[in-house]
C-alpha cells in the first residue's frame, strides 16, 4: 500500500476543508491543492506513478468549471493517461479522476479512505 | 519537370534554401543553396523528414524564404505545424514528391550482401512498378516490393503530398488506405503481465539519447519538460523507471499531434518500437473523441 | 598457443562461469545472457565496451535526511570476465585509461578496470563502416587484452598476453589442446586477411580549423546523443545528486557534448549554442586536442558513429578520407 497524492481544484479543496472535522483522512494521504485542474501537469501524476504513489485528481463538474475547460481537459488527459498505462502493462486504477463539487468534500474524504485502504 | 528544374526556377524567384536530399547510396539531408542545386535527387533511400530541419534553431527567422523537399507522409507535418503557428506559411515554399514508398539502406546491404568498392555516382536506385530496381558495380539488382518496404509504408495512407506549391513528378493512384493499428491490437490482446514483460524488456535498452525527441518534427519546444530541473519530472539516471517516464511523457506531448511520419522509430539505435506507442495514443484520441472538438495543442501539449 | 574445439565450447563457457561473471556480445550489447554460438559470429554490438568499466549510470554513494551518515558505494569484488571483445572496443578502453588515470586515478574507473579480464577476439570480418587501420590500429590490435583468440575453422586459437590471462588458460586447461602448427599460420592469414579488407583512408586532420567550411555539415546534424553514447572512447559525464523523499543519492552518469544542455551555464549563457560549434567540438577534440594531449586519436575507427547516424553525417567524410 502506497501513498496516495491527491490534486485537488480549489472548489474540492474547500469542500474537503469543510468536512476535516468530520472525517479524518489517512495519513498516506497527501493533498496537494491546485488552482484549477486543467493546470495539473500530467507529467508530474507519471512522476507520482513511478514513484509508486497512486494518484486521485479531484476537481469540478464538467460543466461547472470556472475556468470552462479545466475539468473536461483534465477528465479527458486522465482518461488518455490510464489507457496507456494499460498499453504498457501498469495497473491503470492507480490513477482516479473524481467530479467534486464544494457540497461534495465527504464523498471525496470517504472515497480516499477507501483508496487509501486498498 | 525534374527536381533540379523545379529547384532552379526557385531559386530564380527568390528562394535562398532548399531542403532536399543529397547522394545515391549515402543519402543525406543538403541545405542547398543556389549553385548546389545539382546536387539534389530524390530516391528510394531518400527516407528522412526534412521539415523537421524548419523549426530548429530558428532557422525560419533566418531565411527570407525556404524551400523543402516533401514526400507524401513529411507534408502532412507541414500541415500540423502551420496549425500550431510554427511559421508563416508565405516562408515556405513546399516541393511535394509522390512517392511509392522508401526503403532502409541498410536492408539493401543485407539483400546483395556487403559490397565495398563503388562510387557513390554509379550506384543507382529506383521503383518500376511493383519491383525495386538496384543497379550496383555494373550488377543489376530486382526486388519485390512487400518484402523490401518499410513497414509504415505498407500502411501509408497518403503517397501524394496533402500540401504542395510545386509539385515533382505525376500523382500516385493509389486505393486508399485505411490505418487499422493492426500491430497496436497485437499488444493490445496480450495480458497485462505479458504486455509488462514485453515494455521492459524494450524500456531497459534505452540509452536515452534523445534521438527519437531530437528528429521528431513536432518537438520542437524551446525548452525540453526533460531539460527541467526544478521540478524534475524525469531523472537523468538511465533505469527501468525512468525510461518508462520519458517514453510515456514523449508519446503523451504528441497525442493528436504525431502524425505518423515513424522517423522515432527509425532512428532509434536499440529498436525501441517507439511507432507502437504514438500508435496507440493516436487510436485512443480517435477513440475517445478528443480530436472532434480539441484543437491537437490542447491534448498534448 | 593453445587451442579449443569449437565443439566444447558450451563446457569452456560454463566452466569461465563458475568463477567469473561472464559478459560476452549480444546484438545491443555486453551481457551475461549471451547466445555462445552467436557471440563468436556477431562483429560488435550496438553499444561499446565501455559501459563495461564506465557504465551509463553510475551510484557513488547514498545519503539520507535524518542521520549523518553516507553510505559509500560497496566495491566490486567479483571479477567480470569479457569474452571475445573485439581489439576496437579494447582499444577504446585504453584510451578511456589515459583519460580517467591522468593526473588523479579515477577510483571508480580502476576497480572496474581490475576487476576485469578481457579475452580478445581477432576480428575477421569486417563491416563497410570499419576504418581501424586509418586510425592507427589493426584487427588484431592485442594492447590492454589478457588473452589473445583467434577464430580458426573448427578451433579458436588462444594466447595468453598477461599473467590474468595464463590464470584463465590454467582454469580451462582440461579442455585445450595444443595449437598445431598449420592453426598458427592459419591465424596469421585470417589477421592479415582481415586487414586487407578493412577500407584505408588518409585522414587529413590539418583541415580541421575552426572556421573550416567542412563544419558546414552541422547543418543537418540533429544533436541527439547517439554518436557519443555509443562512441567507446567518449568520456563525459555529469555528476549529480538524485533526490528522493527521505534520501539521496549521488550518481555518476554519461554526458554528450552533442545537446545544448551541456555547456549551458548557470547564468543562461550558453558558449556552445548552435550545433555548429557542438560538431566541431566533438571531432576537434577527438582528433586535434586528444592527439595534442596524448599523442594518438581519441577514435578507434569501429564505426559506430557512422552506422547509427540518423542523418549519415560521416566522419571519414569530415576527416577528408573520401
Amino acid at each position: 500500500m502506497g501513498k496516495v497524492i491527491v490534486f485537488c481544484c480549489d472548489a474540492a479543496y474547500y469542500g474537503l476543508n469543510m468536512v476535516s472535522k468530520l472525517i479524518e483522512l489517512p495519513e498516506d494521504v497527501e493533498v496537494v491543492r491546485v488552482p484549477c485542474l486543467g493546470r495539473v501537469e500530467f507529467e508530474a501524476v507519471v512522476r507520482a506513478l513511478l514513484d509508486s504513489a497512486n494518484v486521485v485528481l479531484a476537481g469540478c463538474h464538467e460543466n461547472n468549471c470556472k475556468n470552462i475547460d479545466g475539468s473536461r481537459l483534465a477528465k479527458m488527459r486522465v482518461e488518455l493517461l490510464r489507457r496507456m498505462l494499460e498499453f504498457v502493462g501498469m495497473d491503470a486504477d492507480r490513477v482516479k479522476h473524481l467530479e467534486i463539487s464544494t457540497y461534495e468534500g465527504l464523498k471525496l474524504a470517504e472515497f480516499l479512505n477507501e483508496f487509501a485502504a486498498r | 519537370m525534374d527536381l533540379v528544374e523545379v529547384a532552379k526556377k526557385l531559386f530564380d524567384e527568390g528562394v535562398e534554401v532548399i531542403i532536399g536530399y543529397q547522394g545515391n547510396f549515402n543519402v543525406k539531408p543538403i541545405f542547398a543553396k543556389a549553385n548546389e542545386v545539382d546536387k539534389l535527387t530524390f530516391n528510394p533511400l531518400c527516407i528522412y523528414n526534412l521539415t523537421n530541419y524548419l523549426t530548429m534553431e530558428g532557422f525560419v527567422d533566418k531565411v527570407d524564404k525556404i524551400g523543402v523537399v516533401v514526400k507524401g507522409c513529411d507534408s502532412k507535418t507541414i500541415l500540423q505545424l502551420l496549425d500550431e503557428n510554427a511559421f508563416s506559411r508565405d516562408k515556405i515554399v513546399v516541393i511535394g514528391i509522390p512517392c511509392n514508398g522508401v526503403i532502409d539502406v541498410n536492408k539493401i546491404v543485407e539483400e546483395i550482401g556487403e559490397f565495398r568498392e563503388f562510387k557513390d555516382n554509379e550506384f543507382k536506385i529506383k521503383w518500376e512498378g511493383d519491383e525495386l530496381v538496384v543497379e550496383v558495380n555494373g550488377k543489376s539488382y530486382k526486388f519485390p516490393k512487400d518484402k523490401i518496404l518499410l513497414e509504415k509504408c505498407k500502411v501509408c495512407e497518403t503517397p501524394n503530398p496533402v500540401v504542395y506549391d510545386v509539385l515533382v513528378g505525376n500523382l500516385i493512384q493509389q486505393p486508399h488506405r485505411k490505418e487499422e493499428f493492426k500491430a497496436v491490437k497485437e499488444i493490445e490482446s496480450l495480458s497485462l503481465e505479458q504486455r509488462w514483460e514485453f515494455w521492459i524488456k524494450e524500456f531497459e535498452k534505452c540509452i536515452r539519447c534523445y534521438a527519437c525527441r531530437n528528429v521528431c518534427p513536432l518537438c520542437y519546444c524551446e525548452s525540453c519538460v526533460l531539460e527541467r530541473l526544478e521540478p524534475e519530472f524525469v531523472r537523468r539516471a538511465v533505469r527501468l523507471d525512468e525510461n518508462i517516464a520519458y517514453h510515456l511523457i514523449r508519446a503523451y506531448h504528441l497525442a493528436n499531434r504525431c502524425v505518423g511520419c515513424g522517423e522515432c522509430e527509425r532512428v532509434c539505435p536499440v529498436n525501441l518500437p517507439l511507432s507502437l506507442l504514438n500508435k496507440k495514443v493516436a487510436k485512443e484520441v480517435k477513440d475517445l473523441g478528443f480530436s472532434e472538438f480539441l484543437k491537437p495543442i490542447e491534448v498534448g501539449r | 598457443m593453445k587451442a579449443l574445439d569449437k565443439a566444447n565450447l558450451d563446457k569452456f563457457v560454463e566452466l569461465l562461469s563458475e568463477e567469473f561473471n561472464v559478459y560476452s556480445i549480444t546484438d545491443t550489447d555486453f551481457s551475461t545472457d549471451f547466445d555462445n554460438n552467436k557471440a563468436l559470429e556477431i562483429l560488435k554490438p550496438i553499444k561499446s565496451a565501455k559501459e563495461i568499466v564506465f557504465p551509463q549510470t553510475e551510484p557513488l554513494f547514498k545519503f539520507d535526511l535524518v542521520g549523518k551518515e553516507i553510505v559509500v558505494n560497496e566495491k566490486q569484488n567479483s571479477t567480470n570476465l569479457m569474452l571475445w571483445i573485439k581489439p576496437c572496443d579494447v582499444r577504446g578502453i585504453n584510451i578511456l585509461k589515459k583519460v580517467f588515470e591522468k593526473d588523479v586515478k579515477d577510483v571508480y574507473f580502476a576497480n572496474k578496470l581490475n576487476n576485469t579480464i578481457f579475452v580478445g577476439l581477432a576480428c575477421n570480418n569486417p563491416s563497410r563502416n570499419c576504418f581501424c587501420t586509418s586510425v592507427s590500429i589493426t584487427p588484431y590490435y592485442k594492447e590492454g587484452m589478457d588473452v589473445f583468440a583467434t577464430s580458426v575453422n573448427g578451433a579458436i586459437i588462444f594466447e595468453a598476453l598477461t599473467e590474468k590471462g595464463k590464470e584463465v588458460l590454467e582454469k580451462v586447461n582440461s579442455l585445450l589442446r595444443d595449437a598445431t602448427k598449420d592453426e598458427v599460420e592459419k591465424a596469421k592469414e585470417i589477421h592479415l586477411q582481415a586487414e586487407n579488407k578493412v577500407r584505408r583512408y588518409n585522414f587529413n586532420t590539418s583541415r580541421l580549423t575552426w572556421d573550416s567550411d567542412v563544419w558546414r555539415i552541422s547543418e543537418i546534424c540533429l544533436s541527439c546523443g547517439i554518436c557519443t553514447y555509443l562512441c567507446p572512447t567518449c568520456h563525459c559525464f555529469d555528476i549529480i545528486d538524485e533526490n528522493y523523499v527521505y534520501e539521496g543519492e549521488r550518481i555518476r552518469i554519461w554526458d554528450s557534448c552533442m545537446y545544448s544542455e551541456y555547456t549551458l551555464q548557470a547564468s543562461g549563457h550558453n558558449p556552445r549554442a548552435y550545433r555548429l560549434q557542438r560538431l566541431r567540438n566533438r571531432i576537434m577534440h577527438k582528433f586535434v586536442w586528444f592527439k595534442e594531449m596524448f599523442d594518438e586519436y581519441a577514435c578507434t575507427g569501429c564505426g559506430r558513429c557512422v552506422s547509427y547516424c540518423p542523418v549519415n553525417i560521416s566522419l571519414i567524410e569530415i576527416l577528408g578520407g573520401v
